[in-house]
């Protein structure tokens, strides 16, 4: 069942909320073991949660949108009671988060239930949930293979039927990515839109937050719920909730834009089918290129190595042997480069907003793959992309990348052919005009393109 | 810069950083260096119009 069905039954008396997560409970006791997305789960809260949502209705209270929804969120929130371990050994003792990051508040007053925190790359970089202190979240299509990352857990446990819904971050595809290669939804809103409040931080220039959920009218829900003003968050807008729930189903002109160039070169055969596919359905009208998109991705990168290795430069000092072996050395290196580099990828970033603001100006959505590839088998160092080998990790975001690089907010939906491993396309918005990027995926999803497959067992 | 330039720029960097790395991690860490400043390269022969600065300002 998907968040709004089981809202919906409970609302009508048909379960409820405590029958839901005893459920979900033990449903991720009995298939968690393989998957390896859940690294805590958060069952007396849960059931103290969902008692409060059946006590409130036995009184006739009126339920709130997502009452008794279970969800779950990459282990970087604040959860009260519990240590933001953000992926890392090193801070399961650290103090006790004393309150919820201002995301989970918000749920919890939607009267959605938290099941637990997901697992994820250590401090979020990576594509791929290949967390050495917590082991590999594997994708529950295929499980020798990864489910992506970095918020693999939370693409994961909702691709597994584990949650309807879960909050993930995206820096530089952290959403996208899993969601691409566990065949769900995901939302990247734009920069700034939703508050971060209680979010351990990567890349702060560049850190978004988002849900992922089975259909877009659930991701719409939680979204929705999700947005508002945030004063503890300097980054999120002091600007007013736009819901896009009531407009979802609303038929709408769209002017579509597939991209090629860069996007094509790098592309397996199933990425570019994918992208083709929902440029068809959705009646795009032009193939365009980004100017020095390549460059755009580079910046991104530069930005996210020299701040990231900024961040954790104290930690790396002291705690150099405890560090995730896997980025211990990427985030050193990034700590030492010239602050040239950095400062000059700035600058392209304001260059390169105002080329995307003109691009605007004649498409409401561009079209791409979110990544190169559908996921790939667990341990992989290298691929070959566009006849260039490339280091796996890094390049499972070339086509994310340089679109969060300038905070744009994307839906990344399922456009996959039933039988394959899934993959997905990114549908890009102007900034603020998530309604856009939700219109288009809800026509793939209308068209038949957009289907999220849950991997039960 | 050569390999051997990266190496001894990046064991200068991080000794400066109160960091002493063995052989094994400076190799490691240089070769990631080295792939870094590849893809930095794309930015800085670019060289992007430099903007005119943002800074944080009191308002009102």
């Amino acid at each position: 069942m998907n968040a709004l069905q089981i809202a919906a039954r409970i609302r009508a008396g048909e379960v409820t909320a405590v029958q839901v997560v005893e459920a979900a409970l033990a449903e991720i006791a009995r298939r968690n073991p393989v998957i390896n997305c859940f690294i805590e789960v958060t069952a007396a809260r849960a059931r103290e949660e969902a008692k409060a949502v059946d006590r409130l209705r036995s009184q006739g209270g009126n339920l709130p949108p997502l009452a008794g929804v279970p969800y779950a969120v990459k282990n970087l929130f604040d959860v009260a009671g519990l240590p933001t371990i953000a992926g890392s050994a090193l801070n399961t003792s650290a103090p006790a988060a004393t309150t919820d990051a201002v995301l989970l508040a918000r749920m919890r007053e939607a009267g959605a239930i938290l099941v637990g925190t997901l697992n994820m790359d250590a401090y979020a970089y990576g594509f791929t949930t290949e967390n050495s202190a917590f082991g590999p979240t594997r994708n529950p299509h295929d499980t020798s293979r990864v489910a992506g990352g970095s918020s693999g857990g939370s693409g994961a446990a909702v691709a597994a039927g584990f949650v309807p819904l879960s909050l993930g971050s995206d820096t530089n595809g952290s959403i996208r990515v899993p969601a691409s290669l566990c065949g769900v939804f995901g939302l990247k809103p734009t920069y700034g839109r939703l508050s971060r409040t209680g979010a351990y931080p990567f890349v702060a220039s560049l850190d978004h937050v988002g849900p992922f959920a089975t259909t877009t009218a659930d991701l719409a829900a939680c979204y929705d719920v999700l947005q508002g003003a945030d004063a503890g968050d300097p980054t999120c807008a002091q600007r007013p909730a736009q819901p896009v729930s009531a407009s979802l189903a609303q038929e709408r002109p769209l002017r579509v834009a597939r991209l090629t160039g860069y996007f094509d070169l790098y592309a397996s055969a199933e990425a570019l089918a994918a992208s083709k596919r929902a440029a068809e359905a959705l009646g795009a009208t032009h193939e365009i290129e980004l100017p020095e998109v390549h460059r755009a991705r580079a910046a991104a990168f530069v930005i996210t190595a020299s701040e990231g290795g900024a961040l954790h430069l104290d930690t790396l000092k002291e705690n150099y042997a405890q560090f995730e072996p896997l980025s211990r050395d990427r985030f050193l290196a990034g700590a030492l480069m010239p602050v040239d580099w950095a400062l000059k990828s700035q600058w392209l970033r304001a260059w390169f907003r105002s080329r995307m603001a003109e691009v605007f100006s004649r498409y409401d959505v561009l079209i791409a793959p979110a990544t190169p590839v559908s996921a790939p088998v667990i341990g992989t160092e290298w691929i070959e992309l566009g006849g260039e080998k490339l280091p796996l990790r890094a390049s499972m975001g070339l086509f994310t990348q340089p679109i969060s690089f300038v905070g744009l907010p994307v839906v990344a939906a399922p456009a996959d052919v039933a039988g394959q491993l899934p993959i997905g396309v990114q549908l890009i918005g102007a900034p603020w005009r998530e309604d856009m990027c939700f219109a288009a995926a809800a026509r793939l999803e209308k068209a038949g393109v957009a289907n999220v497959r849950i991997a039960g067992g | 810069m050569n390999a051997i330039d990266i190496e001894k720029y990046v064991a200068a960097a991080a000794q400066a950083q109160g960091l002493t790395l063995d052989p094994q991690q400076l190799q490691r860490v240089a070769a990631i260096y080295a792939r870094n400043a590849d893809i930095a390269r794309l930015v800085m022969d670019f060289d992007p119009p430099e903007p005119i600065e943002t800074a944080p300002v009191f308002t009102p």
